[in-house]
């Protein structure tokens, strides 16, 4: 029986929100007191060793990113800044927003430890104007920061300073990807960046960016207080730590798990959410949201880790998984996950703008078709997702071959 | 509606754009931004029009025209449709008698997509302005609506 491991939501449901005291009491900024007597670079290396990856989806490692940022000279050395991607709004994900309105202080202090590593100037968070709730809980920890003198000129006695603000999102999906979110963080349209050059070296305001995840922050003041060795023990061999699964679809349990990375799919239905809803038949998961993987009973006891799932032809992404039972129709869902893409296409590049529109009309044709040339038919759009994985500048063009890909490599016969 | 009050409270730089355009929003009557609106931010900003009007028009939660007191947002995630979100729509349009991103001619309520709004695991869901409703079914649905409408309705009559 699988238990959960808690480091993101380790205060979730336990403590007031609202409140810093009650956070402080939970042990919170400890973690970042005792970075404020520890060599930048010191911190850096403990990132490094601690096999912490990008937990919004990408998985980068994030001692890299952090080292990265860290060395880039700008030709000018002006600031630096720290962005926390709080853009949630890949579909089936909703982790952040729990981490946020549970525990907005823990994510605080950890964009407090990235800025103090790389000694940025000032930190901003990014997040979908969706999320009402958890704007007003951030709006309220940072304003409690700035009152205990966590955020501000010389943090606790040190020469660090920092400020934070709060930016929000109005309705984009796309917004999300690194490079768009600084576009539109700079108050402009949400159209993607040309890759490289990084936001290591050129983010927001053309200045050297940290960017992550919310709970990628939400591990580092972990990582500080207990060793890089403890956060590294936990999950499997390339991915450290735990991860927050967010579980929908046909279980008894839907909802929020937080477990060691490197749990088995069979274990997070079986033992957390309580089996299959209704005692039917496992069909298929969707694995990481729309930009995800359709997986097969096959995959139910690989574990999961970046690394694990991609030799499986799947990805992890954000965490999400949509378990579907045996009668709902992988056509149906294939089809809103495409219309999902064709809708948040920016328009930008053309293979995306019109590609997007036209694996619709192919899906819809895959319908029609009778059963010899199906097959060829969805082979025939895997081809299409390909290009558009080439010539597009963003994620988004190269998304829909994750989920076509993987549908012809599980489900060839069910289409 | 003078919105000098709202550009005052914000440094002249670029990157409060969003922000701005947020609370404009919020404020104005119909729940959109107009283009008088548009001409005087660019030009506290020191852009042009036509760079804000795109902004404007890129995102999704900006309207240019006026909407309903009651914005529904609903959820047209993956998921949501899976679980019967599809005919809820379906249910919904038939219930305020409009197509989704239209406005009821009471200008009462404006339909519009959404994408996932992270609650999936108590789906399918909508947001109604700033309440989130969830677990929704036709009965659920009718009963929100119904009661919004009576709200109104009282509010008028007192």
């Amino acid at each position: 029986m699988i238990q959960e491991t808690k480091i993101a939501l380790k205060n979730a449901g336990s403590i007031d929100p609202y409140s810093i005291e009650d956070y402080m009491n939970a042990g919170g900024f400890k973690a970042f007191e005792k970075a404020l007597t520890m060599d930048p670079q010191k911190i850096i290396q403990e990132f490094e060793n601690s096999s912490l990856r990008g937990l919004g989806g990408g998985g980068f490692p994030t001692g890299m990113k952090v080292k990265f940022t860290d060395q880039a000279r700008c030709h000018k050395c002006g600031p630096k800044y720290v962005v926390c991607n709080a853009d949630e709004g890949e579909p089936g994900t909703y982790k952040d927003r729990i981490i946020m309105e549970q525990d907005p202080h823990l994510m605080i202090e950890g964009m407090l430890i990235g800025s103090y590593a790389i000694w940025a100037e000032k930190a901003y968070i990014y997040i979908r104007g969706e999320y009402i709730e958890s704007i007003k809980k951030l709006e309220r920890a940072i304003k409690n920061c700035y009152d205990k003198g966590y955020l501000g000129k010389n943090i606790k006695g040190t020469d660090f300073s920092l400020d934070m603000e709060l930016r929000i999102g109005a309705g984009s999906y796309l917004c999300g990807e690194e490079l768009t979110l600084l576009e539109s963080l700079e108050g402009k349209r949400g159209y993607p960046r040309i890759k490289p050059p990084f936001p290591a070296n050129v983010g927001a305001f053309n200045q050297p960016t940290l960017i992550n995840n919310v709970e990628t922050f939400a591990h580092m003041p972990f990582i500080v207080s207990e060793g890089a060795d403890a956060h590294k023990n936990m999950g499997t061999k390339n991915s450290g730590g735990t991860k927050v699964f967010t579980i929908s679809g046909d279980i008894e349990k839907p909802g929020y798990y937080e477990v060691a990375m490197g749990v088995t799919l069979r274990q997070l239905i079986n033992d957390l959410a309580g089996g299959m809803k209704d005692g039917k038949k496992f069909q298929a998961a969707v694995l990481g949201g729309a930009a995800g993987t359709f997986v097969n009973e096959s995959v139910l006891d690989t574990p999961m880790g970046f690394d694990t799932l991609k030799e499986k032809g799947a990805i992890l992404g954000s965490g999400a998984i949509m378990v579907m039972d045996e009668t709902r129709s992988l056509y149906d869902m294939m089809h809103s996950i495409l219309e999902f893409f064709e809708h948040e296409s920016c328009g930008k590049c053309v293979p995306c703008r019109v590609g997007t529109r036209v694996l619709v009309m192919m899906l819809e044709e895959v319908k029609e078709k009778k059963n010899g040339n199906r097959a060829e038919m969805l082979e025939k759009m895997k081809v299409e997702a390909e290009y558009m994985q080439k010539t597009s500048l963003c994620p988004l063009g190269g998304s829909p071959i994750i989920p076509i890909g993987s549908a012809v490599q599980y489900f060839k016969e069910e289409f | 509606m003078d919105i000098s009050e709202i550009l005052q409270k914000y440094p002249p730089t670029r990157d409060h754009l969003l922000l701005i355009l947020h609370e404009i929003q919020r404020v104005n009557p119909g729940n959109n931004i107009t283009h008088a609106d548009i001409r005087q931010v660019a030009r506290y900003l020191n852009t042009t029009t036509a760079s804000v009007y795109g902004v404007v028009r890129y995102y999704s939660m900006f309207s240019l025209n006026p909407r309903g007191k009651y914005i529904i947002r609903f959820c047209k995630s993956p998921l949501c449709m899976m679980v019967g979100a599809f005919n809820l729509l379906n249910f919904l349009e038939k219930e305020l008698s409009i197509k989704l991103g239209e406005t009821t001619s009471d200008m009462l309520f404006t339909l519009e997509p959404s994408e996932c709004l992270g609650q999936c695991d108590k789906a399918p869901v909508m947001m109604v302005n700033e309440t989130i409703y969830y677990n929704l079914d036709e009965t659920r649905v009718r009963n929100i609506i119904s009661h919004l409408r009576e709200k109104e309705y009282k509010k008028q009559q007192s």
